[in-house]
């Protein structure tokens, strides 16, 4: 990299802006980590399943007893709250981030994009001066008469590049015929509100699902560019907060929209904390919010290192690269889902599915229901994701192992986007034979209407 | 436009969505709201109203027969018993909440099967007091429909053995204890149970956080009863875990050669939240789905129809069918498969409901 574009990268910028998304994205993990267990959800998605979905590699990685569990969460809350009010940031940071991860990987079937995206964002916190400025740590520091230090646009670069990624690969899912040749799901979820009085009959008006389809493409694909823009950035945020707020409103997605908000105030002009108290609350703003330093220019830059920036460079490598694994899978990726998570296809697919197994011992041949020992959110997830029905048959097959070679075979049937039931895992196909892996997976029936077409509703 | 007019805008913007929300849905048109207080209050709580009267019915004739012992009171009582189980099983959709979780846990004590002879045998053979009292703290194993029902039906036993018998007191005992579970659970549903069913999405009850998720959720029950049925009351007696071999002793109500009445009564229970029934109160799910899918609605009824024909086929005792006409059997349980497949996939697909149904956030 030239030394200009590091000297750019590295041009100082007001710390405030970023020191406001710690404080918000911490206060939002505070609210999480309470809703979470607030809502029984420890015992219903850890304590009660006999059975967990591992990610490969993690298997070893296992929920702890309940006590343990929750001192868990005790203790992911303290990390968060720490975090809000900039207690020594970097490590709240990574203590957050780690035990926000370490809960996530105990059970793959409770993966959501945006627990995905927390956890990136808590770890570029750790690699970013998130503590210098809205925090205990700065006001320690000024206490102790050091100057505040600045940041580098570089960090607002990073994380706005991490923000990039998320909306621009979840607008490039939706280029695909079922999203905008059928507008579904879209047209299926918005019938949900035929009933709502006033819109309801907007909403299951064949032209809204387009209307709604098209414009939420195009909005995941432009809206960071044009929050970045600083002619465009207000119109971007008025519809930036239209969008999160109505999905929030219409579907069950939890935290997602407020996440979605915090951190969209990252393409903002970094000084705005500071702007915003200043004009709106007429109160003095605190110090290491405010434009109280020294000119920007009049600063000693504090440059960042080119270990950070290559360190930066290949993160954000594997990040446009992870999304587009995908492709390397045979067969339409929302039916087969090899590659789905951790590539921003949110709120893409409407998939039901059904799946029980047949197990064959020397002895005797009978069929399993999962759902004696799984939960309903697992029976969900199983039943449309195709490596979960084979993770789950190996488990099957270890636990009918002691009479004898055991075959086990799924009678696996998935709807997508509102076409008829079709099977989703060859019936024939022993699937305890073939071990995990990322490779290809020889036993997913493909897709039989792949095609755009308007199935009559 | 200034910064201050910009932030106005979107502040009133904002508190427009957020009152919007509070306001838009209103119960009184919302067709799914209409369709869980139809289920809850009509189908649920209107069968387990049934249940009581049944089993209060059933006490009667228990009581005529330990004081009578002639056969026309056992065969009173076993057609109490006949009457007061159609409810049971036609309210087996709803064994969930109270039926099945800590603490009242109803369904065991109503409903404990298959059925253990030693369980029952040594009560019979004690000398302690047997009342309705005394009936509480027996076992599931040695109470509830499916030991009355062996008391009544055991290989063997006359009318007489019942008069002024242990036997006799042990059956009254047993009516008088089921009357009182079957209040009990009726009383759960009337108390709050139904109201946090059919207002889901009203309140801070997270039993179902949003009235989609209620719907699916009651959707799914009739996918898991079907389920119950093929895997627990065909496939177990058929001898699938038991390398092909028949197990007759596993049946459902077998004693009373009730079985495959218990599970038509499974799918009428079905029906009836799938299509509603002759009284304008009881909605079905065809209703909704109907304006969603019309051609899945109907495709609905002729899978349910071919269902129900195919358990009706079965002419014989499920005890013999297992064994001389497993096919006719085997042929019931593909049929109910194809069924419980349509509705787990096509019509939970169709109601959209997979973004966030279990409670937990989606995507």
């Amino acid at each position: 990299m030239s030394e200009s574009w590091r000297a750019r990268l590295s041009r100082p910028a007001s710390a405030a802006g970023l020191g406001a998304f710690r404080a918000l994205f911490g206060l939002l993990m505070c609210f999480g980590t309470l809703r979470f267990l607030a809502r029984g959800w420890i015992e219903e998605l850890y304590v009660r399943p006999e059975f967990h979905f591992s990610y490969l590699g993690f298997e070893w990685l296992r929920p702890w007893p309940t006590w343990g569990l929750y001192l868990h969460f005790a203790l992911m809350f303290v990390a968060a709250l720490a975090l809000a009010v900039g207690l020594y940031s970097r490590l709240s940071a990574a203590a957050f981030g780690l035990l926000f991860t370490w809960a996530e990987l105990f059970d793959k079937a409770t993966y959501l994009n945006h627990y995905y995206l927390v956890s990136l964002l808590a770890l570029l916190l750790v690699v970013v001066p998130c503590g210098n400025a809205c925090s205990v740590d700065s006001w320690r520091a000024r206490r102790r008469g050091e100057a505040p230090a600045p940041v580098a646009w570089a960090h607002y670069g990073l994380l706005r590049a991490q923000l990039f990624c998320v909306y621009t690969f979840a607008g490039l899912a939706k280029l695909n015929s079922d999203w905008l040749l059928r507008a579904e799901p879209v047209r299926g979820w918005l019938l949900q509100f035929a009933d709502w009085p006033l819109l309801g009959r907007l909403f299951v008006a064949q032209p809204s699902a387009f209307a709604m389809s098209w414009a939420g493409a195009l909005f995941d694909l432009s809206v960071v560019p044009l929050l970045w823009w600083k002619r465009t950035r207000k119109a971007a945020f008025a519809l930036a907060l239209v969008f999160h707020l109505s999905n929030w409103l219409m579907f069950p997605i939890g935290i997602f929209s407020w996440l979605m908000l915090v951190s969209l105030t990252l393409c903002w002009d970094p000084d705005w904390p500071a702007a915003l108290l200043g004009r709106w609350s007429r109160v003095p703003h605190p110090r290491s919010c405010s434009r109280d330093e020294r000119p920007l220019r009049e600063r000693s830059p504090r440059l960042v290192g080119r270990t950070w920036l290559a360190l930066a460079g290949a993160y954000l490598l594997l990040q446009f690269l992870l999304p587009l694994r995908g492709l390397l899978y045979p067969g339409e990726l929302n039916w087969t889902e090899q590659g789905f998570r951790f590539a921003w296809r949110v709120m893409l697919i409407e998939k039901t599915g059904s799946v029980e197994y047949e197990v064959e011992t020397p002895r005797r041949r009978f069929l399993v229901s999962p759902r004696d020992e799984l939960s309903a959110l697992q029976l969900r997830m199983l039943s449309t994701q195709p490596d979960m029905i084979h993770e789950y048959a190996l488990h099957l097959a270890r636990r009918y192992s002691d009479e004898g070679p055991v075959k086990v075979r799924a009678r696996a049937y998935a709807s997508l986007n509102g076409r008829p039931s079709q099977p989703l895992i060859d019936p024939e196909f022993d699937l305890a034979s073939a071990p995990l892996g990322l490779g290809p997976a020889p036993y997913i029936v493909p897709l039989e209407r792949p095609g755009a077409e308007l199935a009559a509703r | 436009m200034r910064r201050r007019d910009f932030v106005g805008c979107v502040g009133v913007g904002a508190a427009a969505l957020v009152l919007g929300r509070a306001c838009l849905p209103e119960d009184t048109v919302d067709v799914r709201r209409r369709l869980l207080r139809s289920w809850t209050s009509e189908l649920a709580i209107g069968d387990y109203q049934q249940l009581v009267s049944a089993s209060r019915a059933l006490g009667a004739r228990a009581g005529e027969l330990r004081d009578e012992g002639g056969d026309a009171e056992l065969t009173a009582a076993r057609q109490a018993w006949n009457v007061a189980r159609a409810p049971l099983k036609r309210a087996e959709l709803f064994g969930f909440g109270p039926y099945l979780e800590e603490p009242e846990r109803f369904g065991p004590k109503l409903d404990f099967w298959p059925v253990r002879p030693d369980a029952i045998q040594a009560v019979l053979a004690g000398t302690g007091v047997l009342n309705a009292l005394s009936a509480r703290s027996l076992g599931a194993p040695a109470k509830g429909f499916p030991a009355l029902e062996y008391l009544l039906w055991e290989p063997g036993v006359a009318a007489q053995d019942f008069a002024g018998s242990r036997r006799g007191d042990y059956v009254v005992a047993l009516a008088a204890e089921l009357e009182r579970v079957a209040q009990a659970l009726l009383d759960a549903w009337s108390a709050g149970f139904a109201e946090s069913i059919s207002e889901a999405g009203e309140s801070d009850d997270e039993l179902y956080p949003t009235l989609p998720a209620a719907l699916g959720a009651m959707v799914q029950q009739a996918a898991v009863l079907i389920e119950l049925i093929r895997g627990d009351k065909l496939a177990k007696p058929l001898g699938d875990s038991a390398g092909g071999v028949p197990q007759p002793e596993k049946a459902e109500s077998q004693f009373s050669q009730r079985g495959m009445q218990d599970i038509l009564d499974n799918l009428d229970g079905v029906r009836m939240l799938l299509f509603g029934a002759e009284s304008p109160e009881v909605l079905g799910l065809s209703r909704y789905l109907e304006r969603l899918k019309p051609q899945l609605s109907s495709r609905l009824r002729v899978r349910f129809e071919a269902a129900t024909a195919a358990c009706a086929e079965v002419r014989l005792p499920l005890t013999e069918a297992v064994v001389r006409a497993p096919e006719l059997l085997r042929s019931a349980e593909k049929a109910l498969g194809d069924l419980q497949r349509m509705i787990q996939v096509d019509v939970l697909g169709a109601l959209s409901v997979s973004v966030g149904f279990s409670g937990n956030d989606g995507d």
